[in-house]
């Protein structure tokens, strides 16, 4: 996974656009209303909540062609993919489509709706696969007696951040 | 061999893959440059320059043979047949080649460099069919073909601008105070496009146009006469000029097409001056008509 602003031209037509699980998405005809958590500040957790409402998502409305682009990037399709479907279905050139969907793609990473995937199985059931992979590699070490899984991401987290393990804690 | 697309830009000729794509464009007669790109890396550099005398070709290419010498002194040059009209060389790099040629128009008193970039390899074929393609016809309407649009114009008619955003192309030929602007919006389901007449009427403003159905590019057409908006003083002191337009839907390739012709009185030229194809293949045209 990477930054839209680190890709190059080549690449960004190879990666594959991944949703966001924590999108809500609602479907009203050909449109498509996203809705995204917002991050909680501590005026948006109560008490203060009580008095004001605020609002826990973020709705963004799409039109009909980005609808159509939502729509298509369903994890498995490459960025190259979806603009030739976009061409196909438009009646327009490569070049034509490409301008649309590139920066349409790129709103959606800003608001990080999306995230882009380079690299060689990139799509979302390559990535799935490699996840339930390492799921089941953390479950047979943890059958073994070992450290648990959770214990073992904490580790991994503490020597990413570089912090201490808590005292008592087994390593 | 790839399908072939023709382009006609500033009275150049050239048949290039149909994947190809004009990038950057030149409008001016005197110097310029087009640049072709597939979907992932830059194909072809047309350049122009006007020269008044033909230059020294053989030196021409040396230099340039020398600077590619010098940016990969490992490649290998060939020598292009001479056999076309061109001259130049083919540099092998590692994986990729290079095609630089060069040649002088007499007709049209420019210097021409042609650059093909071969990133997976040269295909020698599609270059020999890219070069031999090239010619300066000699026609008595200037005919331009990019974009998607292709129209003949009068001579002295010059494009002044070309706007080319995705699915919106706006062509400009200005000849004197007279000016045809051709507009062909893609996506046609994505414009709120009022109905040809509707949109018309919209655009002479407070000048009363007369509707008239037509034919233009085999399509029905619905037309306006009238005289264009402008400031009061202007159309008192019969500057304002007369306007005709035509707008039409080509199925084809969803595509709305608006031609907005303005002239000063006394210019007897028309919208039939101004013949255009919208649907650029045979398959398309039977599709349309």
């Amino acid at each position: 996974m990477t930054n839209h602003k680190q890709l190059a031209e080549q690449d960004l037509l190879d990666a594959v656009p991944i949703r966001n699980r924590a999108v809500g998405i609602r479907r009203s005809g050909d449109r498509v209303t996203l809705s995204m958590p917002l991050q909680q500040r501590w005026y948006m957790k109560p008490p203060f909540n009580w008095v004001l409402p605020f609002r826990g998502r973020r709705r963004i409305e799409l039109d009909i062609m980005g609808s159509e682009i939502w729509e298509a990037c369903d994890g498995d399709r490459s960025c190259e993919q979806i603009i030739d479907g976009f061409a196909e279905a438009h009646h327009l050139t490569f070049q034509e489509a490409r301008a649309v969907v590139v920066r349409f793609i790129q709103s959606l990473v800003q608001r990080r709706l999306i995230v882009l995937a380079v690299g060689q199985n990139s799509t979302l059931s390559d990535i799935s696969q490699k996840l339930s992979e390492d799921d089941a590699e953390k479950k047979a070490v943890s059958n073994d007696g070992q450290r648990s899984a959770a214990s073992v991401t904490r580790t991994f987290n503490r020597q990413r951040s570089g912090m201490k393990p808590a005292s008592g804690e087994r390593r | 061999m790839d399908q072939m697309q023709e382009v006609d830009w500033l009275q150049m000729h050239f048949a290039v893959p149909v994947e190809w794509s004009i990038v950057r464009h030149g409008l001016r007669t005197g110097k310029g440059r087009l640049l072709l790109a597939d979907r992932r890396d830059q194909r072809m550099q047309l350049s122009w320059t006007r020269c008044a005398n033909p230059p020294d070709l053989t030196e021409a290419i040396r230099q340039y043979r020398e600077k590619d010498r010098l940016e990969w002194p490992t490649g290998r040059f060939v020598d292009l047949t001479p056999a076309t009209p061109w001259r130049g060389y083919r540099h092998y790099r590692d994986d990729s080649a290079l095609t630089r040629a060069g040649r002088y128009e007499s007709r049209l008193r420019r210097w021409i460099e042609m650059t093909l970039d071969w990133p997976h390899g040269c295909d020698t074929e599609l270059e020999t069919a890219i070069l031999q393609s090239f010619r300066v016809p000699d026609e008595s309407r200037p005919r331009w073909r990019a974009f998607g649009v292709d129209v003949h114009v009068p001579n002295g008619y010059q494009l002044a601008r070309a706007e080319v955003k995705p699915a919106r192309v706006t062509l400009r030929f200005e000849n004197g105070r007279s000016e045809l602007t051709v507009h062909r919006r893609g996506m046609v389901e994505a414009w709120s496009i009022a109905e040809g007449r509707t949109s018309l009427a919209r655009q002479f403003g407070r000048t009363c146009p007369q509707f008239e159905s037509g034919a233009v590019a085999g399509h029905h057409a619905c037309m306006a006469h009238g005289e264009e908006e402008t400031v009061r003083i202007r159309r008192f002191l019969g500057q304002a000029r007369q306007r005709c337009d035509a707008v039409w839907h080509c199925p084809s390739r969803h595509a709305v097409w608006h031609l907005d012709f303005r002239r000063p009185r006394g210019d007897k030229t028309g919208l039939d001056d101004f013949p255009i194809t919208c649907c650029l293949s045979p398959v398309e045209r039977r599709g349309c008509r």
